[in-house]
């Protein structure tokens, strides 16, 4: 009985000793296509949105839009709906999608 | 062996981003009606370099410099317009500049690829190790260039468009005269003092040439100019605050010579103070459509010039202002 467990030791040591292996290799190869697609997404930055701000001549309104074809800083942009005098493209600028919130409470 | 296949698979990455960018440039020009557009874009992609003058004798070479770049701009904007039939000016300069892009990032490949294929002949292990190391940040910064060609076409204001913009604060929609190719300047008052105002002409992406406006606008003023103040995007370290504003002595103008000795030249000659207002940012921000950090500086800008004029001149006094860099999309 004894001399059997003393047999067996080795080749549990071995077994454990090669699944451990087994197991840092899987490891290691995830790791490696979880960086190559880390590399690729990095690549991409995240989505942009396009802001114009425009506002009354008479400084009594201002409105936050989305880019329109043709906007330009300067552009006069149609009547006030406060005042009727016209309204001037005072800011183009970008925000990425996600922190439109934040931009927006200003 | 691993630096060659390391260098090979970031050079293709490198090709991608270039072949996409040219793409990008070919898809607007068809849009905007060209036929040829292939033939438009790689007629631009090799040609239209500028050799450097001889500098061992420096005798008047700020002005030959001056005559090859301006020549070089108008033969290629004449070829432009030849190939682009009935183009308006501004979305010609934004053609003119979106190519410029897209030809800068194609000579960068070129290079790249130079250096990797003699390392490769040559089996100079050192060379493909550098590039090895080079590469990843190298891609990096060449990315935000092929987003600019999209601002750019869609006429959106970049980063470097501060100096632009914060002219237009100050000169509202008060008309704009015409004083040199793709350079225009406005009058205003403020607080009694006659404020002349240089930028290049928006909404297309052109510089123009603000030195020559700067000048001649002096010259017409018989050189009684009291203050000339420039306003312009500069390169932050890194770690700074994206559009933090700085001021300090001096032509903010970041050309290759002939615009900024034309500055300096005018100001010595009016003996004015020459004042910069710099706006600061990363050169991927600079390139890129402007951010809402970059636009929020613009008011502080914008306050700082207003105080140099209001502290610094007298009531009667003639001021000029020039907002350098590229007015695109910015009246
Ligand atoms: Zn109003």
């Amino acid at each position: 009985m004894n001399m059997q467990i003393n047999n067996n030791i080795p080749t549990i040591i071995l077994i454990v000793f090669f699944s451990a292996i087994l197991v840092y290799l899987v490891r290691y190869g995830l790791g490696y296509i979880v960086r190559i697609r880390k590399n690729k997404s990095e690549l991409q930055e995240p989505p942009l949105k396009t802001v114009t701000v425009v506002s009354c001549i008479n400084q009594d309104y201002t409105l936050e839009r989305e880019f329109r074809e043709g906007d330009f800083i300067g552009k006069v942009d149609g009547p006030c709906p406060k005042c009727n005098s016209s309204t001037v493209v005072e800011r183009i600028y970008v925000v990425p999608l996600a922190v439109r919130e934040t931009g927006r409470k200003r | 062996m691993r630096y060659e296949r390391g260098v090979a698979a970031r050079l293709m990455l490198v090709e991608t981003l270039v072949r996409e960018s040219i793409n990008k440039v070919k898809n607007y020009l068809s849009r905007l009606g060209v036929k040829e557009s292939d033939s438009v874009v790689s007629g631009v992609l090799d040609n239209y370099f500028v050799i450097d003058p001889v500098s061992i004798e420096p005798t008047d070479i700020i002005k030959r410099m001056d005559h090859m770049i301006v020549n070089n701009e108008s033969k290629f904007k004449k070829d432009l317009e030849k190939s682009i039939p009935g183009i308006s000016r501004h979305t010609l300069n934004n053609v003119a500049v979106s190519l410029a892009i897209a030809s800068a990032l194609f000579t960068v490949f070129k290079v790249l690829r130079h250096y990797y294929l003699l390392g490769k002949k040559y089996e100079n292990w050192v060379l493909l190790m550098q590039l090895y190391l080079l590469l990843p940040q190298l891609v990096k910064e060449l990315i935000p260039y092929t987003k600019a060609i999209d601002g750019v076409f869609r006429g959106l204001p970049i980063g470097d468009s501060v100096g632009p913009m914060v002219a237009f604060k100050l000169a509202g929609l008060s008309p704009r005269i015409d004083i040199e190719e793709d350079t225009v300047y406005s009058l205003i008052n403020v607080e009694g003092r006659n404020v002349y105002i240089v930028k290049a002409r928006g909404p297309g992406a052109t510089v123009g040439r603000p030195g020559k406006g700067v000048a001649k606008i002096a010259e017409m003023l018989s050189y009684s100019v009291a203050r000339i103040i420039t306003v312009d995007a500069a390169l932050k370290l890194e770690g700074e605050q994206t559009g933090s504003i700085a001021e300090g002595s001096g032509a903010a103008i970041g050309d290759p010579g002939p615009e900024k000795i034309e500055i300096e030249r005018v100001a010595v000659k009016c003996g004015a103070p020459l004042d910069a207002v710099i706006i600061k940012m990363g050169v991927d921000e600079a390139i890129k459509p402007m951010s809402k950090e970059i636009a929020d500086s613009i008011d502080k800008a914008y306050q700082k010039v207003l105080d140099i004029i209001k502290n610094r001149t007298k009531p009667g006094d003639n001021i000029i202002v020039a907002g350098i860099g590229n007015s695109v999309g910015v009246y």
